[in-house]
């Protein structure tokens, strides 16, 4: 099946739900062979995202997502993060796992929920699935907060799952309102969120839960820096994406975050994290944007040197690296990059340099 | 995955690019990408064509393929003047996708030296061996199965 059949046949896959049957990324079903493809620059994709799937789609209705209950068309039809998904039984997904897992190895495996009446239920079905199929592979979760408390946490736990993702996505309370919350009819909580968000931290361990962070969604950078110290101080992973509209959603006509501005938070975000920089190193102007990074020269440099900073956020292999590279996740093969799949070249940092502009805020 | 993977025996093929070149009853060649092209791309998501009356050079960007994870430039196998395109695939790649020797062209050219140019393509009799030979080329880098 290539990823155009399955798109055209919604009414074929209709009554195809989890946990009899699981979405995959188009990038993990290139890198399983379940669709043929390469990937722009001969990178891999070292994490087999997945993703729940069921006849309603997803209940939640955040104004940004492409399986918003809101958006128009059949729930197989929609795309999440800009991304098709093509639907296949877990049963195959899990024996294609256990194959390359043989044949080259799988970096990890995340299982996302959607929010729904099943979503609890079926995550443990399909880790367990995946589990059995390939036990040494490292599983992730990927939450809907919503649909979770303490003792399922723990569950999950006990199935193999050990680092918890949370899409937390905006990052206050006011904006997380507006986007998927009760300003946007949709079902989430900040408040219960944080609770989830700190219980996970608590049983899973430091740095083995973390939340995903979207730039672009109205947010000031002074929010973005407030919460990357917070999250850091907690002992919590901060996993930035970068905002694309989706045709459809309530922000389809919303701009995307300019790469000038996805640069510097990149930077300064790896600069807190990696280099212990503190919250008075950075300035903002009255509209909340970076407007002065004090911070040495070397310190900075070493940060954009080592290319880290630009690179996906996502979850680690066995060793300890990134393994979740979401390759062309958030834009289109033929746009500039916005998150790198891989470690950028002398070249690619050359282009960095140019997009940053970061001598508007920084003098060495 | 685990197809077969057909060249049909009307038309000529570049040896890099996989691009292949129909000639019609009318003297003009058809322009497509073969099953292989495809492979070493994935699925078409974007495809952007040159308008109708501009000059294309052999072995010169015409257009851009883009699919979900790649993108690649659309080498013209031969020259000439660009006298349609394919609108249909430019809205709906899918067509390609489907059908990459049939709705799925993309170009037609008034060729300008056909006679020399085809001889740098493949087909004919050289066919038979040069496909199998791509085919097992594509299975050592591991594009296909």
């Amino acid at each position: 099946m290539t990823l155009a059949q399955c798109a055209d046949n919604p009414a074929e896959d209709a009554g195809k739900q989890s946990p009899d049957y699981v979405r995959i990324s188009a990038a993990a079903a290139m890198e399983l062979r379940l669709v043929r493809g390469r990937f722009l620059r001969d990178c891999s994709c070292g994490c087999i995202n997945l993703l729940q799937n069921y006849d309603v789609s997803c209940t939640a209705n955040c104004t940004y997502c492409g399986l918003a209950r809101t958006r128009e068309g059949e729930s197989v039809d929609k795309s999440f993060i800009r991304v098709d998904w093509p639907l296949y039984p877990t049963s195959l997904v899990a024996e294609k796992v256990a194959e390359k897992e043989a044949r080259s190895g799988v970096g990890r495996v995340c299982v996302s929920q959607v929010h729904h009446p099943r979503a609890y239920p079926d995550l443990i079905a399909i880790s367990q699935a995946i589990h059995q199929a390939a036990p040494a592979v490292p599983l992730s979760a990927l939450v809907s907060a919503s649909t979770l408390n303490e003792e399922r946490l723990v569950e999950v736990k006990d199935v193999g799952v050990d680092i918890i993702g949370v899409g937390l996505d905006a990052v206050t309370p006011e904006l997380f309102s507006n986007t998927r919350g009760k300003g946007a009819k949709g079902p989430h909580s900040w408040e219960y969120h944080w609770k989830m968000i700190r219980a996970a931290r608590r049983l899973f361990g430091p740095m083995k839960v973390n939340c995903h962070i979207m730039v672009g969604l109205g947010e000031t950078d002074r929010d973005l820096m407030e919460l990357f110290h917070n999250l850091k101080e907690e002992q919590i992973a901060a996993y930035l994406f970068s905002f694309n509209p989706e045709e459809g959603t309530a922000m389809e006509a919303a701009p995307r975050a300019p790469l000038h501005r996805l640069r510097r938070v990149q930077l300064v975000k790896n600069l807190v994290e990696e280099h212990g920089l503190p919250r008075e190193a950075v300035g903002f102007n009255d509209a909340g944007e970076i407007a002065r990074l004090e911070a040495p020269e070397l310190m900075v440099r070493r940060a954009i040197a080592g290319g880290k900073a630009f690179m996906t956020d996502g979850c680690p292999d066995r060793q300890g690296e990134m393994t979740c590279n979401r390759p062309y996740g958030s834009y289109r093969p033929g746009e500039p990059f916005r998150d790198y799949p891989f470690r950028p070249e002398a070249d690619d940092l050359a282009v960095i340099g140019k997009e940053m502009r970061l001598e508007d805020i920084w003098r060495p | 995955m685990g197809a077969s993977y057909p060249f049909p025996a009307d038309r000529w093929y570049d040896r890099s690019t996989h691009m292949w070149a129909c000639p019609t009853p009318e003297g003009e060649i058809l322009v497509g990408i073969d099953l292989l092209g495809l492979e070493s791309l994935g699925d078409l998501a974007y495809l952007t064509l040159p308008a109708e009356g501009t000059q294309v050079s052999r072995s010169r960007p015409a257009g851009s393929l883009e699919a979900a994870k790649m993108t690649g430039e659309l080498i013209s196998p031969v020259s000439g003047v660009v006298t349609a395109r394919n609108t249909g695939a430019e809205k709906n790649p899918a067509l390609v996708n489907h059908d990459p020797f049939g709705q799925g062209w993309m170009m037609k050219i008034r060729p300008d030296h056909w006679e020399k140019e085809s001889k740098e393509l493949v087909g004919g009799p050289d066919l038979g061996v040069w496909s199998q030979q791509e085919i097992l080329r594509y299975k050592e880098q591991g594009w296909i199965d």
